[in-house]
């Protein structure tokens, strides 16, 4: 477990709400890099998440 | 009039007795997910009515249950969520964040690795057949420089990590906790792991679309009040619940 950071509710709010865009570009990336995928297509934040 | 007024009361009685639809949420055998599988089968009551928390034994059974709509909700890492939006079909949203891996992912070395990496031998890696180990793998050769050309791949399912890197059918093992935990036990090394790529590998609930919009309620409180839970139980060092995950981590 000491190699796990978990999230609680409102740290994963805060996260996807100020990081998740920018990592999900960064890791999309990666994957394009690497021929998993050919274009990324957005994950979005479920409607009421962020409410 | 009182007949029909009756009849109503009575159907209306009857529909709130039902019970809500099933929903079925799957993740592998990864140790973050534990909190979640361990609180499902000790305290089911922090489970919102009629959900179905499952662990499968890998990443490959995670994304095939989402495919075949045989599940409604994956918990899974991030580059796999992308991985599988990105393919088309289903279109899925992120409800919750559930951890970062800070070492949880390794890439594990047994005793012919080194020599062979020396001589510029073939490297033969054993790994999942997954995003998840494709990513790793090409975050770990771009960091070490090691050429791709080099690297054969061998996939295998994650309980067949470790006896595959002992009996010697593999130079390297691509896997998670707690599948690391026996080739470390067993003299393995590892070479590169999710700390060397901070805040890459961070593992998410995604939950198809439609099923969002016709089951919020019951998801948004999973996503959060149960997840929530969950890590509060986990804080008590001598529980139940702290039992039942450490009988999950000692599968093979």
């Amino acid at each position: 477990m000491s190699q796990i950071k978990y999230f609680s509710a409102a740290a994963s709010a805060e996260f996807l709400q100020q990081d998740f865009e920018q990592t999900s570009t960064l890791i999309g990336d990666q994957l394009i890099n690497a021929g998993v995928i050919a274009q990324l297509q957005r994950l979005p934040v479920c409607a009421g998440i962020l409410e | 009039m009182n007949k029909s007024f009756g009849f109503i009361i009575f159907a209306w009685l009857i529909a709130g007795c039902q019970p809500p639809e099933p929903l079925s949420i799957v993740g592998n055998a990864g140790i973050g997910f534990h909190p979640v599988y361990a609180q499902h089968l000790v305290h089911p009551e922090q489970h919102p009515k009629n959900i179905n928390v499952t662990m499968l034994v890998s990443d490959i059974s995670v994304v095939r249950m989402l495919t075949n709509n045989a599940a409604d909700v994956g918990m899974l890492s991030l580059d796999n969520a992308l991985a599988l939006q990105s393919r088309g079909g289903d279109q899925y949203c992120v409800a919750r964040v559930i951890f970062s891996s800070h070492g949880a992912d390794a890439v594990i070395a047994g005793r012919s690795f080194a020599s062979k990496l020396l001589a510029g031998k073939p490297i033969r890696v054993g790994m999942e057949d997954s995003t998840l180990s494709r990513y790793i793998m090409a975050r770990w050769l771009q960091q070490t420089g090691i050429d791709d050309s080099l690297i054969q791949r061998r996939m295998l399912v994650p309980n067949g990590h470790a006896s595959a890197l002992m009996s010697n059918d593999v130079d390297v093992i691509i896997t998670y906790a707690p599948f690391t935990r026996h080739l470390i036990d067993d003299g393995g090394l590892v070479i590169f792991s999710s700390q060397d790529i901070p805040d890459e590998i961070i593992d998410v609930m995604i939950v198809r679309t439609q099923t969002w919009d016709e089951h919020r309620e019951r998801l948004l409180e999973f996503a959060t009040v149960s997840w929530d839970a969950a890590l509060a139980n986990i804080a008590e060092a001598e529980s139940e619940v702290m039992e039942t995950i450490a009988k999950l981590s000692e599968l093979p």
